[in-house]
């Protein structure tokens, strides 16, 4: 019986469902993350009478015909790239993105990647890194001396010695923009790759040409809604009970069958 | 005695069909712009063997046609600013090879050169049968209730929204299209789109769980008939052949 894998289908995409959304749960408080969304389509249809057919010698056709569906895909995981929530968090190394675009960090492995969380520290010799200790391109050492770092709105990080009155500007941060930002692929720890569907980075100063700007001393939060996120999980839930059902009532139906005799 | 079996035989064949039909929109539960369906059935015009000089006028069922029901599903605010949703009746134009495939799921995106696409990166269509392009660097997309597409304040496209006068005739493809049959697209003149929601689908769980219920208890007494008719027969042989005996 088709109706059993049919809904089989059915209990495997609202399993890929639930698995979303925990994943989305799971990242409430993930810094710049960006919430997922599964979506689904309908798989390929048996036609056992085609529509338009004609149906007698008095040139009647069939209207619409029947077409028996084998259930449901899953045709992508969809990152929504709204903008989380910007809190400040007082720390002079913290940077949110307001807008658009994404930092460009260096992986060990000589690739850039880029990245909406902009919770950077400096590593022994000074230079901006991430979390994980992966270089801020393009690469900014803050000298030991700096009695104060101040990145303004377009990107530009300057400092001021103990000793000078002016700040001097010792580099630049860029960001980088996609033209389908949710082509991107996401390798974990915030972190995403180009792809050929994100299409080439775009680099250039943050504020101009679309870019979002800069916003020191604020973190970018995950743009998960919780409330939302639940009600979509209870949503999932009862989809793949009655799925499950399905089958079960499938089940009695073949096994009436096979009690026949 | 042959016709009861061949026509509850029939009839397990109808209500497995449906039962398919239901597995299918339990499935598609949460697919994106998924119509409802329902197969009619009827009797056909044949007339089995033995049954012509009968008093009563026997007939075997068959699924005929499809009902789909075209209402709207729930529509639900995504925040994302390429859902559409299309409110009322129309369908989104999109490109399927050499021709041209419809849908209600707006899940829409640019691909890496800016080209709008749905999720399977076929192009969406403007009204005069062209891509739609946006800019990167354009600012904010806006799509008007019309379906006109304006990026920064300037006019880019407008969608190409058509509807069918028998929408329900249409086959059904897969990957939430719906290609043409016998029918022809005409070029909607008011379309309601609606920017940043999605249509759900429309599938009623309660309606299609009874329908489900109802489905197995007729197979089951189809079952019964059969299991019946068994028993009528081999007790005939029975008794008959100690007549005969």
């Amino acid at each position: 019986m088709r109706s059993l894998t049919t809904a089989a289908t059915g209990m495997l995409a609202q399993q890929i469902n639930v698995d979303t959304i925990a994943n989305n749960i799971a990242n409430l408080n993930t810094t710049g993350f960006k919430r997922q969304r599964a979506e689904f389509q309908d798989l390929l249809y048996y036609t056992q009478e085609r529509m338009g057919v004609s149906s007698s010698d008095a040139n009647t056709t069939v209207p619409t015909g029947v077409q028996i569906g084998h259930g449901v895909k899953t045709g992508s995981i969809y990152r929504i790239t709204q903008q989380g929530n910007i809190l400040p968090t007082g720390n002079t190394l913290d940077l949110a993105i307001s807008g658009d675009g994404y930092f460009v960090v260096q992986t060990p492995d000589g690739r850039e990647a880029y990245t909406r969380a902009g919770n950077f520290s400096r590593n022994a010799e000074g230079t901006l890194v991430t979390e994980d200790g992966f270089t801020v391109a393009p690469g900014i050492v803050i000298p030991e001396e700096a009695a104060s770092i101040s990145i303004n709105r377009s990107g530009e990080v300057s400092i001021t010695l103990a000793d000078a009155a002016e700040p001097q500007i010792i580099g630049n941060i860029e960001v980088a923009r996609f033209v389908n930002p949710a082509g991107l692929d996401a390798i974990g720890d915030n972190l995403f790759l180009e792809t050929a569907a994100s299409g080439a980075a775009t680099l250039g100063p943050p504020g101009q040409a679309g870019m979002g700007t800069l916003m020191q001393g604020f973190l970018e939060t995950s743009n998960v809604d919780a409330v939302s996120e639940i009600s979509a999980l209870i949503t999932a839930q009862r989809a793949y009970e009655m799925n499950a059902k399905v089958i079960t009532a499938s089940d009695e139906m073949l096994s009436a069958t096979s009690q026949l005799r | 005695m042959d016709n009861t079996l061949m026509i509850a035989l029939t009839n397990q064949r109808l209500l497995r069909d449906r039962m398919d039909i239901v597995a299918n929109n339990m499935a598609n539960v949460s697919t994106t712009g998924f119509k409802v369906e329902a197969p009619l059935s009827r009797e056909l015009a044949e007339k089995p063997a033995l049954a012509t000089d009968q008093p009563h006028d026997i007939r075997f069922v068959e699924a005929f046609a499809l009902q789909r029901d075209m209402r709207q599903g729930p529509m639900a605010r995504t925040g994302n600013a390429l859902d559409l949703a299309i409110e009322g009746e129309g369908f989104f134009s999109v490109r399927q090879g050499q021709g041209t495939a419809y849908t209600r799921d707006g899940r829409f995106t640019p691909n890496d050169a800016g080209v709008l696409v749905d999720r399977e990166g076929r192009a969406v269509l403007d009204d005069a049968g062209g891509e739609i392009t946006l800019n990167p660097q354009g600012g904010p997309v806006e799509i008007s209730p019309g379906g006109l597409i304006r990026q920064g304040g300037a006019e880019v496209a407008r969608l190409a929204i058509v509807s069918f006068p028998t929408p329900g005739a249409l086959e059904k493809l897969g990957d939430n299209l719906w290609g043409v049959s016998d029918e022809q697209p005409q070029p909607m003149d008011t379309p309601t789109v609606r920017q940043g929601m999605l249509e759900g689908s429309n599938v009623n769980a309660v309606l299609e769980l009874t329908r489900m219920m109802e489905i197995s208890r007729a197979y089951e007494n189809a079952t019964r008939v059969v299991r019946n008719t068994d028993e009528l027969r081999s007790r005939a042989i029975d008794r008959l052949g100690r007549v005969g005996g």
